[in-house]
């Protein structure tokens, strides 16, 4: 081709380039149109949903478009990401994505519909909450090591519950027999407050909880709390040493959820949608209704972090689950 | 003794509050915000209670926005009378169409409905709506003055004394049905199996889905009344050879008749002693009520023979367990932080948005809150039987619409409120084939309802079965050991009421054989 | 041996069907079934122990003992003393019916896997079809089948065509399964439907129906 011709040519390609640029951009600005679809794979009630309703309502009024929260409840919130990560890369359509759903289920269960890494872009990370381990008030230990000692001089006599097979307290237990090379025997129940109850009650002797709901039945002095989960201690409990300084090097699991969309859904908008659902967690209310549910603002801000956060969690518990053993269908 | 008077004073003080608000810009004063917070609350509850399907879960979640700008007084109080007001609503449904709005309702379907079509639906409706209200004050002051006591003894209820529970619950349910008693164990049975469809519990083993991934977390419980209560008895009333209207015009009283209230009373007050007691467990306790409710009622009734064709003791005595029940599945929330169920779980989520954390310290920190709700509790019972009592005139009038014109609008608020469960059409689907179950059930002389409450009670029973032999470590006698006298004692209840159901029916196999003995 | 009691025979055949059903499903196929067809075809749960009790084992002693019961109304069936008219079945339907409406089903899912289509349009479609050859073949079972359809028509045709039109299909449809049909009612009864649910449902409680179908512009909503 003459050089001339080559030259305009290449001039005409920048300049689609630059004006699809301009079009991705225009169509970030002029978003969103119509009004948005905020999923919730839970059954209404649970803190997710009530943390996607919160956030539904500040968006609402930041965005100037209604935000929707739709519950799709089933299969451990596999369900209602999959309709998300299957659906429109458009923006308008969100989903309320946890631990569970991203780092846990793909090995949880035999075949997951979509890949938490791969079909979803996550956007914010919303919530962490650090897990607590507790025990029955009669429980002859009230630190750590004792509590190893007597796990190891009755092996498979301590019950620990937790809400599921499969959640965070199932796991952060395992984790800890794992680690400190006891056996205990693992009672699942349908939620975390009916094994905080029969824990009150005497009959199951430990758990790992979250400590939003944990917190009240602990300053109550009806359940004694040893340790939490995280690396760092929990400003809610600052007396509470960690499982890491009590010698199980390195443990460190909280539950979390966040917002996702679709993998395709173009960067300016997963850019403002960012922006604006930290504008939202930023508002002093907001911060005090999630502190309500034992949430600090998370130190991963950025939709990279996030997703960086979610590549390592999957990675620790795909291992975890593989070695524990757990399984779902 | 003056304690309770002293904070039963608060209670009110609090619900009476003068408030000024600022609405829109402008200022109102000497709003008594909270009483307006607990009528919103108890006319919506009614209003959702009617529809079909669309419950006061779905309600709450969506209202929950609403509840963050309001003080968690106001904000509790109007979600309460939601819930509560909801139990009104559904009664409403099941006495006029056979539709339980809610689990507890199933009951009064049996009885409620046949009133309805006999033209007695106002004698019904007021009976339901008196009998609540009776419960609810009775069960409120229960609340009062035994909430942390009652909290302890829901607390000593362990996977074994629900089990053995249930077990009870179960012969209860085979006292339901009037037809043949085997064919009525059959059905529980089924209803068991297919309450065990979706996720495991304790192994998180997705049973009896065949893939689809909407059975992950079981049928609701919504779609299989609607199927088999609901579509059965419209596709019934259509199949009618002769066109006569379903519901007889020749209502004979908007009111119960002198006879009536003195059949009521003995019921309500067992309902209501019934419905306290078991409301207070968490886990089912409140579904328990009103079926207890209704099997003490035809167990010891002298009108037994009338019960599944119009009695009112069908009506009075579930209708005041499950209110009853329901204002004492409070005691668990306020004094221990622990739910009883999904409402109360939402409860505790608004109560944890507002900052306050639920628990046994509520009660001493924030009396206000605590006392506020129970006298809310009260005041909102009046306003649902104020509310109510009028309405039935209302309700006779829509009864007398020709039913060509009823079926289709029942079908409307049926589909809605199925589709609305999880916004899948899947949901419809299912209602539609328990629908044909139901019908070719009835066609072959079973009855539903042995179905439904089975249904609702075989995941519960095998959690807690399993659960009780984790924790005994496959002791199976730990259900009757002497270290546990709850679970021995229902177990015990639950032979001897089997026995009092099968003699009867083995003394008529007997006399038939007789007879045909002789006779041949 | 006469069938004495029909509805105990088919009742009782109903529930050993169940009860096999759900031991089958929960134990898996028996080995000699797994050898004729090649491959396990049913894998079935653990059963466990009666400590640790499998996902099986509460389904398959419950189905076993529902087969029982099954089977002893069965044999009642032939010994009952109640007279022809209590115990006389009247269904609009035979069991071959019932093979034919599963047969259309599987039939219309297939197709619509094949086609490439949603398979609500495969749902839609196995309404249509079952209550065409009811209203043809099978009157006395109009009623039934049309209220099904109408319900299956509502939920499968909300997303796609929008409230209003999926409420005008279930309540035509059923007002054809009564006794009469009288066209101006329908219409009145219709429009007054589709205005209160606008208005209580959407409007008022919120729930995420689209109003309209996707190619009608003039919607307040989606």
């Amino acid at each position: 081709m003459p050089p001339r011709k080559r030259a305009e040519r290449v001039k005409r390609l920048w300049l689609l380039v630059a004006l699809a640029a301009c079009a991705g951009t225009a169509a970030a600005q002029a978003w969103p149109t119509h009004p948005l679809r905020l999923v919730a794979p839970y059954a209404a009630g649970g803190p997710i949903d009530l943390s996607a309703r919160l956030l539904a309502a500040k968006l609402q009024a930041s965005l100037g478009q209604p935000v929707v929260v739709e519950n799709r409840p089933g299969a451990g919130g596999n369900i209602g990401v999959d309709l998300i990560a299957k659906g429109p890369a458009d923006g308008y359509n969100l989903v309320m994505s946890a631990i569970a759903t991203l780092a846990i289920n793909p090995s949880l269960y035999a075949s997951l519909p979509y890949d938490p890494l791969k079909d979803l872009r996550h956007v914010t990370l919303l919530v962490q909450v650090p897990n607590v381990l507790v025990v029955r008030n009669d429980l002859p230990a009230r630190s750590v090591p004792e509590l190893i000692a007597l796990a190891k001089g009755r092996p498979g006599k301590l019950d620990f519950g937790s809400g599921s097979t499969g959640s965070t307290g199932h796991l952060a237990g395992e984790m800890f027999k794992m680690m400190t090379g006891t056996f205990m025997v693992h009672i699942p129940y349908k939620g975390a407050a009916p094994a905080l109850a029969d824990m009150m009650a005497g009959r199951i002797d430990l758990m790992f909880d979250n400590l939003a709901s944990a917190l009240p039945s602990i300053r109550a002095e009806k359940v004694r709390a040893l340790a939490t989960t995280t690396l760092k201690r929990s400003s809610f409990l600052p007396n509470l040493p960690t499982l890491d300084e009590a010698g199980l090097k390195g443990f460190d699991m909280t539950t979390w959820w966040g917002v996702s969309v679709a993998a395709k859904t173009p960067q300016p908008i997963v850019d403002r949608l960012s922006a604006e659902i930290l504008k939202a967690m930023d508002a002093p209310d907001f911060k005090e209704r999630l502190r309500g549910m034992g949430s600090e603002p998370p130190a991963i801000r950025t939709p990279e972090q996030f997703s960086a956060f979610v590549s390592s969690e999957l990675r620790v518990y795909s291992e975890l689950v593989k070695r524990s053993g757990a399984k779902a269908d | 003794m003056e304690g309770i008077f002293h904070n039963l004073g608060i209670g009110f003080v609090e619900v009476f509050r003068l408030q000024d608000i600022t609405l829109w810009g402008h200022t109102l004063s000497y709003v008594p915000f909270n009483i307006l917070m607990c009528l919103i609350g108890v006319f919506l509850g009614t209003l959702i209670g009617v529809l079909p399907g669309i419950g006061p879960v779905a309600t709450i979640a969506m209202l929950l926005p609403v509840t963050f700008n309001l003080s968690p007084v106001a904000a509790l109080i109007m979600l309460a009378g939601i819930y509560y007001g909801a139990q009104y609503g559904g009664s409403t449904t099941a006495i006029l169409v056979n539709l339980p709005g809610e689990s507890s309702s199933v009951v009064t379907c049996l009885d409620g409905y046949q009133m309805a079509r006999q033209g007695r639906a106002g004698p019904a409706l007021a009976t339901a709506a008196l009998g609540s209200f009776f419960a609810g004050c009775v069960s409120t002051l229960i609340v009062a003055m035994f909430a942390p006591p009652l909290a302890e003894v829901a607390l000593k209820f362990g996977p074994a004394e629900y089990f053995s529970l249930m077990v009870l619950g179960l012969v209860s349910a085979v006292v339901l049905a009037h037809g043949s008693l085997i064919k009525a164990i059959a059905m529980v049975l089924l209803g068991l199996l297919l309450g065990l469809v979706g996720t495991d519990v304790n192994s998180g083993v997705l049973r009896f889905a065949f893939g689809i991934s909407e059975l992950a977390d079981g049928i609701g419980f919504v779609t299989v009344a609607m199927g088999m209560f609901g579509i059965c008895e419209i596709i019934g009333n259509l199949e009618q050879k002769e066109h006569r209207e379903v519901f007889t015009s020749k209502v004979s009283h908007l009111w119960p008749t002198k006879e009536d209230w003195r059949r009521m009373i003995a019921p309500v007050l067992r309902g209501t002693a019934l419905g306290s007691a078991l409301g207070i467990l968490p886990g089912g306790g409140a579904l328990l009520a009103s079926f207890g409710a209704y099997t003490l009622e035809k167990k010891v009734s002298k009108y037994a023979h009338e019960f599944g064709k119009g009695a009112i003791e069908g009506v009075a005595a579930p209708e005041s367990a499950n209110n009853a029940g329901a204002q004492t599945s409070f005691i668990p929330l306020l004094t221990l932080g622990i739910p009883s169920n999904a409402v109360m779980a939402l409860m505790i989520g608004a109560m944890m948005i507002q900052g306050i954390a639920p628990g046994p310290q509520v009660m001493s920190e924030r009396p206000q809150l605590f006392w506020g709700m129970i006298a809310s509790m009260w005041v909102g019972n009046l306003m649902l039987v104020i509310l109510n009592l009028p309405l039935i005139g209302m309700w006779i009038k829509l009864l007398t619409v020709p039913y060509r014109i009823l079926y289709p609008s029942i079908l409307i608020f049926m589909a809605v409120g199925v589709f609305s469960i999880s916004n899948q059409p899947f949901d419809c689907f299912l209602m539609s084939l328990f629908g044909l179950l139901g019908y070719i059930c009835v066609k072959l002389g079973c009855e539903p309802a042995p179905l439904i409450l089975g249904f609702i009670l075989g995941p519960l029973m095998e959690e807690n079965l399993r659960r009780a032999m984790l924790l005994s470590r496959g002791d199976p006698f730990v259900f009757i050991s002497p270290t546990k006298p709850i679970s021995m004692g229902f177990l015990i209840a639950a032979a001897i009421l089997l026995a009092i159901i099968a003699l009867p029916a083995l003394r008529a196999k007997r006399e038939e054989a007789f007879a045909a003995e002789e006779a041949g | 041996m006469k069938i004495k009691n029909p509805k105990d025979f088919w009742a009782g055949l109903m529930f050993i069907g169940f009860g096999l059903f759900f031991v089958i499903v929960a134990l898996g196929t028996p080995a000699f079934i797994d050898k004729l067809w090649g491959e396990r075809l049913i894998p079935g749960y653990q059963m466990g122990t009666a400590v640790r009790m499998g996902p099986a084992y509460f389904p398959v002693f419950l189905g076993a003992l529902l087969a029982i019961l099954g089977a002893i109304i069965f044999v009642r069936a032939f010994a009952s003393k109640l007279g022809a008219e209590e115990t006389a079945v009247h269904l609009p339907f035979n069991f071959l019916d019932l093979i034919v409406a599963f047969v259309v089903f599987v039939v219309m899912v297939e197709l619509a896997k094949h086609l490439k289509i949603s398979n609500d349009y495969a749902m839609l479609a196995s309404a249509v079809v079952l209550s065409l050859l009811a209203i043809l073949f099978r009157p006395e079972a109009k009623a039934l089948t049309l209220i099904l359809a109408s319900s299956l028509a509502f939920a499968y045709l909300l997303k796609p065509l929008g409230l209003v039109l999926a409420s005008a299909a279930l309540i035509f449809i059923s007002a054809f399964g009564g006794h009469e049909f009288k066209w101006k009612e329908v219409a009145i009864l219709t429009v007054a439907l589709v205005i209160f649910s606008v208005v209580v449902f959407v409007k008022g409680l919120t729930l995420p129906f689209p109003i309209c179908p996707d190619f009608i512009e003039l919607c307040p909503i989606r």
